[in-house]
């Protein structure tokens, strides 16, 4: 072998080794070798928010006494402000978080930042705040604007037009107003301007609420007449109506769009690959998946009082007036409420 | 015999070809295509009855963390019941099960006498006295996280889902440099593979570690085939011809111990590829032809199907072209376009899976680990061999009509 054939083979190995020299510092490094962060303490929560804010305030608020001001969790330029309770007139605008053992109250157009109370929350109208935490009862007037989260430990009522930010919950009932924008709601339940509609007609419905056995129904699409019963699981590969009274005492999936005329009834979970419509009265007992919309009407129900239940839609939820939702409410793209019957 | 080796080599080169399609196809659907929702944020307080079902041979180094990871769940303790199967262990596995339900005496222990050994089998035998309405199966070597059991029976919020599966996740990333090579592995396999299936509403796999079923289904498809060896594809096979779904859930993630011996990893991938092709023998054609498939779903059950049998016919096809290059016979494309092919096939082909490996280390957020890529390519002529003589025992299997035996993969229990 020659020289220059020697050199040739010598290059020919350096140009396959070197693309391996980064990976051999790396492995000896180690800068990236721990596997894959999971935090196996997690368990999906729609309260998260509130409860992981009130485990970190609550020792702070706890050890002190009267007023006092104090750096905010480590956080450099961030100070609360403790106090037994907070009453302010309108247009007060917060420098600091606020961290109150009783009641909180401001007038309209005030704008907050993180706000916790322990007692009842009243807000005035066209106020902002960042984030608030109640431990009773909380009331905001309309045009209330949310940056990031509310989570309230009782009652909570919303005045028109707000808008509600990435998340809004309630431990009991959230009732909102019209042309409300949100992304995420939980209440038991959640209702629009009044939910009692709704609500009263889920208890007459009782019957209603025995579930099927789990057979499984494979159609193509499936128009049910008034007043018809499947006992059934129903799969459908395309679009799928309930005319008025009727019911599915099972699951439902539809390859397309599913409607529920007035007073029908799914006793299950619906998903769809495209948008759910429930009109005036209508229930569904279960979960809701939708890959498009989920539109609500005027008395319109989703989940029971007992078992609360998601909505969850891949692009908007709107709702009307009247329709009541136990349980959580997901719009990936956003939803709202309207001031019409009709929200389509 | 040169019109025969030209014709196998054009039909290697057009299958890898359209594997190449898929892999680029999968690749952007999770970089820039929608992602499709899994059942993650289904609320329930009152969720159905589960049974957990653990199966073990010879899993003393891990059998404790496991159990005691299932006990730390937050699914109601009165709807949970968790199973540990102890499948003829030689080693201690019995005797630390036994002292485990005396100071935890929710969790029940399934004693397998034989003759009959193998997943399969045990999971048959624990599954006749189970009465919940969903069946979860793990590994002994995974530890889920409290939430995932919850996570996992979302999934079935959907009537026509049979079964679902999570994402399974290397915990000793950083034992070796195999180790480190099988969680990138596993990252392009899950977080890319498996989702993109999902998103275009194709096959995603239930694989059998980490992930359940129906029970009601499971009795309705026969249970499991009690001498495979890859019970997961075959359930997988049999879900989506009798019209049932599988969800892979990205969220729900769970470690796992990956093999850390060159060795180990060598029998783990012959039984896969084994088992596998079993399954494709007996199943391709009735997944081809099922009448509930999409034509889409159909290709991707042939190419789910063949994947292990792809390597060994990769082997031929380079055994084939060295053949025709002796006899002076390779085909002349002409010089222009064979430069073309060879530099794009370089560019996009050979790199399709290691570009689907890196999209998936980027989305979970490991770039530095990116400078381990090239040697994954002296990973592919391993795991090539060891893929083809699991095909070779499942030929012999085939052809001399006789049982798989099931060879475990050695744990080393590391477990946090």
């Amino acid at each position: 072998m020659t020289p220059v054939e020697i050199g040739l083979y010598l290059l020919y190995a350096l140009v396959v080794a070197l693309p391996l020299l980064p990976g051999l510092l790396e492995l000896r490094a180690g800068d990236d070798d721990d596997p894959l962060k999971i935090d196996a303490s997690y368990a999906r929560d729609p309260r998260f928010l509130g409860k992981s804010m009130r485990a970190k305030v609550e020792p702070i608020v706890d050890a002190t006494h009267g007023e006092a001001r104090v750096q905010f969790l480590n956080r450099k330029n961030e100070f609360a402000l403790i106090t037994d309770a907070y009453r302010s007139p309108d247009r007060v605008r917060f420098d600091d978080i606020v961290l109150s053992r009783g009641d909180f109250h401001v007038g309209d157009r005030s704008v907050m930042l993180d706000v916790y109370a322990r007692g009842d929350v009243a807000v005035g109208a066209y106020a902002q705040v960042r984030t608030l935490a109640a431990g009773r009862n909380a009331r905001f007037g309309s045009r209330l604007s949310v940056v990031r989260w509310i989570d309230v430990e009782g009652d909570c009522t919303i005045g028109d037009a707000a808008d509600l930010g990435q998340s809004v919950a309630a431990s009991k009932r959230l009732v909102i107003g019209a042309g409300v924008r949100f992304s995420r709601l939980f209440g038991r339940p959640i209702s629009v301007i009044d939910g009692r509609r709704a609500e009263l007609h889920a208890l007459s419905a009782g019957p209603l609420l025995a579930r099927a056995s789990g057979a499984r129904r494979l159609v193509k699409t499936l128009t049910l007449d008034p007043g018809a019963r499947i006992e059934d699981d129903v799969v459908a590969a395309g679009d799928v109506e309930l005319l008025p009274g009727a019911v599915i005492a099972g699951s439902l999936k539809a390859g397309g769009t599913v409607t529920l005329r007035a007073n029908a009834c799914v006793v299950g979970n619906i998903v769809a690959r495209e948008t759910v419509t429930l009109e005036a009265d209508a229930m569904v007992l279960g979960h809701i998946f939708g890959d498009l919309d989920v539109v609500l009407h005027a008395g319109a129900l989703v989940g029971d009082r007992h078992a609360p239940k998601t909505i969850h839609a891949s692009r908007a939820v709107r709702i009307a007036p009247e329709a009541c939702i136990f349980g959580w409410l997901i719009a990936e793209r956003g939803g709202q409420t309207t001031a019409k019957d009709s929200p389509a | 015999m040169v019109v025969a080796l030209n014709a196998w080599l054009t039909v290697v080169i057009a299958l890898m070809s359209i594997y190449t399609i898929r892999h680029w196809v999968f690749t952007f659907s999770r970089v820039y295509g929608k992602q499709r929702m899994s059942f993650s944020d289904a609320y329930e307080e009152h969720p159905p009855s589960v049974t957990v079902l653990v199966p073990m041979h010879n899993e003393e180094k891990v059998a404790e963390a496991c159990l005691d990871a299932l006990l730390a769940s937050e699914y109601p303790k009165d709807q949970l019941e968790i199973v540990a199967i102890d499948d003829q262990s030689a080693d201690a596995t019995n005797d630390i099960l036994h002292a485990y339900i005396e100071r935890h005496p929710q969790v029940k222990i399934l004693t397998m006498a034989g003759p009959e050994r193998g997943k399969a089998n045990a999971l048959n035998v624990a599954l006749e006295s189970v009465q919940s309405d969903f069946v979860l199966v793990f590994d002994a070597d995974y530890t889920p996280g409290r939430g995932l059991i919850r996570t996992l029976i979302n999934a079935f919020v959907d009537p026509e889902v049979g079964a679902v599966m999570g994402r399974v996740v290397p915990r000793n990333t950083s034992r070796s440099l195999l180790t480190r090579l099988l969680s990138m592995e596993r990252a392009g396999g899950y977080q890319v593979d498996q989702q993109a299936r999902y998103n275009f509403n194709l096959l995603p796999q239930y694989g059998g570690t980490v992930g359940g079923f129906r029970r009601r289904m499971l009795a309705e498809l026969g249970g499991f085939d009690p001498h495979a060896l890859a019970e997961d594809t075959e359930l997988t096979a049999k879900i989506f011809q009798h019209g049932w779904k599988i969800v892979y859930d990205n969220r729900a993630e769970c470690y796992e111990e990956v093999p850390e011996a060159w060795e180990s990893r060598f029998k783990q991938l012959r039984r896969w590829s084994r088992g596998h092709n079993r399954v494709l023998w007996s199943h391709l054609f009735g997944l081809v032809t099922a009448p509930v498939l999409t034509i889409p779903q159909r290709i991707d059950a042939a190419l789910l199907m063949l994947c292990y049998a792809v390597p060994p016919i990769l082997l031929s096809g380079w055994l084939a072209a060295i053949a025709l290059f002796l006899l002076g016979r390779l085909p002349y494309v002409g010089g222009v376009t064979l430069a073309f092919a060879v530099v794009l096939y370089n560019a996009f082909g050979n790199f399709a899976p290691v570009y689907q490996v890196a999209t998936a280390e980027v989305l979970d957020g490991s770039t530095t680990r990116l400078l381990l890529l090239p040697y994954l390519f002296y990973m592919f002529p391993f795991n090539t061999w060891a893929i083809t003589t699991g095909f070779i025992d499942a030929v012999g299997d085939i052809v001399k009509s006789r049982r798989g035996r099931w060879d475990k993969t050695a744990r080393v229990g590391n477990a946090p």
